[in-house]
């Protein structure tokens, strides 16, 4: 499973992050969501979704080692998370999400929900294992 | 026989026997649309369009035994 | 309350105050939400009497239940206000993104009353609540004023603005937000004009609270997958609703040259197939919608060089076949300017159409425009109307009360051919051979609008010169669709997909934990029909059967041109459809409901408003 997007496809609906909090926070509150769409208008009138690409820098600037590799993923342990927001900063596509309401971070654990349900399929898993439903 | 595969697209489903959004259609020969509809019973006004094979063709276009129709309804607008 | 976000929010531009206050258990039990609120809170909140653009009116501001929760089509909110064209009861529904937002930041409904001194704009986030001054912004386009909002408070801001026509009080004036969404209809945008309100801006970070969040996202998860299952899935969204303007001259019903014809020749060039080829940047959705309609476009020639969301259908119909404009590039030039000066669409092509019309007649005269020219098929005399119309400079300022108040002042016969009811311009279905559409635009409760019901398919399927039944048809759509906006949802799912009704009230139950059956659901839906009917009752003086008819041009003047030809619709059917229609409804012969009715739909707090209206 490897989490890419395809910007020119979104259309900027919020199903990927809606459904992600809920499936992780069992709470309806796309605010949660552990990805970003940012819509450019009125000019260019584009949308760009950015998903995380598990490429660690997260966990190497972790003071207490709450982000650790699990097959190709990074996982966050929001128990040991101190709450420091150093991986936030680091992120360098800014899909580490902070939430006023939360003390850790939200981070991406490739679950694939919004691979499943993005009406678009511009979430998409390289390696074609998680395909959107019905495909 | 062999049958044309059809399906269709929004509300005008109701006007089709059976009320039935996938059907298969027997085809002995080749017809148009229009023609096919008219045997179904359907106004072929209740069709705004068609897709044949992933094409988009008129309701006067000729389909045969293994084409595949999707049929659309009329939008209702903004 | 789960579904609720449990709070309205309540704002006071006069005294420049606000109050937040527990979602009322009552309110929520019985209207369930968006039309449903803006309906009953209109009749207890706006006195008997007040003037639509004065301090008394109230602008409402409400989702639904369902608004936000992961479902197909969950992103609708409804704004209701007195409306200034009607002067009854005016909503109108907008997609876009603010709806959930509002949820978010914990509120059901805003309402929003008195009027500022100054230009202010209402800022949300969550429960801070902050009225601020707003007056760099006031002057500004409706598109580019959002623009500058996003940038000062940021962009994960949710923002409705009104341009310069709602603020120059136009009785069209629309409410604008994501950069093509528009509460377009009755003139809400002009009410926020009157309240020296240019924006409202809303940022939420709060969950709605779900009856059972493991059956919400287990129920879902099942609609989505059956949307993406239905057939046309992928293919209805390249056009969205721009792919009917073919079909819709095909039976005749395409509003063309100020209503004359249902039949323009030159529709190949500004259909749905026009905006894929030429225009077209990417889709655009509404929250949570797996089929956008919204073709964000860029049209670009030697004279102009915009963006806009759309055309959209109605303006297709309004603005190119309503004022001939040929061609999909002017369409969407002409819709921009209509976005950005924050006029509706519709009633924009409708009335720029009617003016055409008088020019043409020589009601409106060379000398009267500055020597001027008001051409059909003029996308140059389309625009400089347009901005007269929103600046309300000259003849503009008289057709900026839409084309009811322009005709009585204009006189000379020219209500004949002021294409409305209750003073609201009709939309994009030529009717005079379409008995259920007709009933459906006549008894429509805002005024000539399509969206209550649609039933041009129906005609078609039952027979265009039948009558009977057509009332019967009209009325149960005249639920349906409603609904949808009770509960704000998108109704495109349904009508475009096909997708089916009774996945509802299953979602509804997860949501929510009240368990209905569809045709219960319905019933409310049916309640609030009577409720608005009987705010009109009460607001317009003689209100009744006699402004349930539609203009002169429909009753006596022949369809002049293509496959619907020398029709039209005498005034002996649009009696039989009137008849039949009030008696399914329980209404008397001058459309009036009965004190039985009013019982029968929980509405007795409305029976001695109207017993006196009783004959």
């Amino acid at each position: 499973m490897r989490l890419v997007s395809d910007s020119s496809k979104c259309s900027g609906c919020k199903v990927c992050q809606t459904l992600c909090a809920l499936v992780h926070f069992d709470e309806n509150n796309p605010k949660k969501g552990a990805l970003k769409i940012e819509g450019k208008f009125p000019v260019p009138g584009v949308y760009e979704v950015t998903v995380c690409n598990q490429c660690g820098e997260c966990a190497a600037v972790c003071p207490v080692d709450a982000i650790t590799l699990h097959g190709t993923t990074w996982i966050l342990d929001r128990d040991t998370c101190i709450g420091c927001m150093a991986c936030v900063t680091a992120c360098p596509i800014g899909v580490m999400m902070v939430h006023p309401d939360e003390e850790a971070p939200i981070k991406c654990d490739d679950c694939g929900d919004c691979v499943r349900y993005c009406p678009r399929e511009a979430i998409l898993d390289a390696d074609g294992e998680v395909k959107r439903m019905g495909r | 026989m062999g049958v044309i595969k059809v399906s269709v697209r929004g509300h005008a489903v109701e006007y089709f026997p059976g009320q039935e959004e996938r059907f298969d259609f027997p085809a002995d020969k080749p017809l148009t649309i229009r023609q096919m509809l008219d045997i179904l019973g359907v106004n072929p006004l209740l069709i705004m369009m068609a897709n044949v094979n992933g094409v988009k063709r008129s309701k006067d276009y000729t389909i045969t035994a293994g084409d595949e129709v999707l049929l659309f309804s009329p939008p209702s607008g903004g | 309350m789960n579904g609720y976000a449990g709070h309205i929010l309540r704002v006071n531009l006069t005294k420049r105050t606000h109050t937040i206050s527990p979602l009322p258990e009552d309110l929520a039990r019985d209207y369930l939400g968006g039309r449903g609120f803006v309906a009953k809170l209109m009749w207890d909140e706006i006195p008997q009497g007040a003037d639509p653009l004065g301090p008394d009116n109230k602008i409402i501001a409400a989702p639904g239940p369902l608004t936000g929760v992961f479902l197909p089509g969950s992103g609708k909110l409804e704004f209701g206000a007195k409306s200034p064209a009607s002067g009854g009861y005016g909503d109108s529904n907008i997609g876009g993104h603010i709806s959930p937002e509002i949820k978010y930041a914990g509120f059901d409904a805003l309402i929003i009353e008195g009027v500022a001194t100054e230009p202010v704009m209402l800022v949300i986030e969550d429960h801070n609540i902050e009225i601020r001054p707003a007056s760099e912004y006031w002057g500004k386009g409706a598109l580019e004023s959002e623009a500058m909002l996003k940038n000062d408070l940021g962009e994960d801001f949710q923002i409705a603005t009104i341009g310069p026509a709602g603020e120059n009080l136009v009785y069209f004036a629309c409410i604008s937000h994501d950069f093509g969404r528009q509460a377009g209809r009755t003139g809400v945008g002009a009410v926020m004009g009157s309240k020296k309100l240019k924006a409202i801006a809303v940022k939420g970070t709060k969950s709605v609270p779900l009856a059972d969040t493991k059956a919400t996202i287990e129920v879902g998860k099942k609609m989505f997958e059956a949307c993406f299952e239905k057939p046309g899935f992928e293919e209805w969204t390249p056009q969205g609703t721009a792919g009917v303007t073919d079909w819709v001259n095909e039976v005749g019903a395409f509003p063309t040259r100020n209503f004359k014809s249902g039949y323009f020749p030159k529709h190949q060039f500004i259909n749905g197939e026009q905006i894929v080829t030429q225009i077209k940047v990417t889709d655009k959705a509404c929250y949570s919608c797996p089929i956008p309609c919204g073709k964000y476009s860029h049209a670009k020639t030697p004279k102009y060089d915009v963006h806009v969301e759309g055309p959209e259908y109605e303006t297709i119909a309004l603005i190119g076949g309503n004022t001939e404009i040929d061609n999909i590039k002017d369409c969407a030039y002409a819709n921009y300017i209509c976005d950005e000066l924050g006029l509706d669409s519709i009633s924009a092509g409708n009335v720029i159409g009617f003016a055409m019309e008088c020019y043409e007649k020589g009601v409106i005269k060379g000398e009267d425009i500055d020597g001027r020219t008001l051409n059909f098929g003029s996308v140059d005399d389309f625009v400089w109307l347009a901005n007269d119309i929103a600046y309300r400079k000259g003849v503009g300022n008289v057709l900026a009360e839409g084309v009811k108040t322009a005709s009585e002042k204009f006189g000379e016969d020219t209500a004949r051919f002021a294409i409305q009811v209750k003073g609201v311009e009709w939309s994009g279905y030529e009717a005079r051979y379409a008995p259920a559409m007709m009933l459906s635009y006549i008894t429509c409760d805002v005024g000539a609008h399509h969206n209550r019901s649609w039933a041009i398919t129906y005609d078609v399927a039952s027979g265009r010169d039948v009558m009977e039944g057509k009332a019967q048809r009209t009325i149960e759509l005249q639920h349906i669709r409603p609904l949808f906006d009770m509960l704000c949802l998108c109704r495109l799912q349904w009508v475009e997909l096909g997708f089916e009704l009774d996945w509802y009230p299953q979602i509804f139950k997860a949501v929510t934990g009240r368990e209905f059956s569809f045709e219960e659901l319905l019933g409310f839906s049916e309640r609030i029909w009577n409720l608005t009917r009987c705010y009109s009752l009460r607001e317009i003086e003689g209100f009744g059967r006699s402004f349930d008819y539609p203009p002169a041009r429909f009753m006596e003047e022949p369809i002049t041109d293509g496959p619907t030809e020398g029709k039209f619709m005498p005034r002996e059917s649009i009696d039989y459809l009137l008849d039949d229609y009030y008696k399914l409804r329980g209404w008397d012969n001058n459309g009036i409901p009965s004190q039985a009715q009013l019982s029968k739909m929980k509405l007795e707090f409305a029976e001695p408003v109207i017993a006196p209206l009783r004959k």
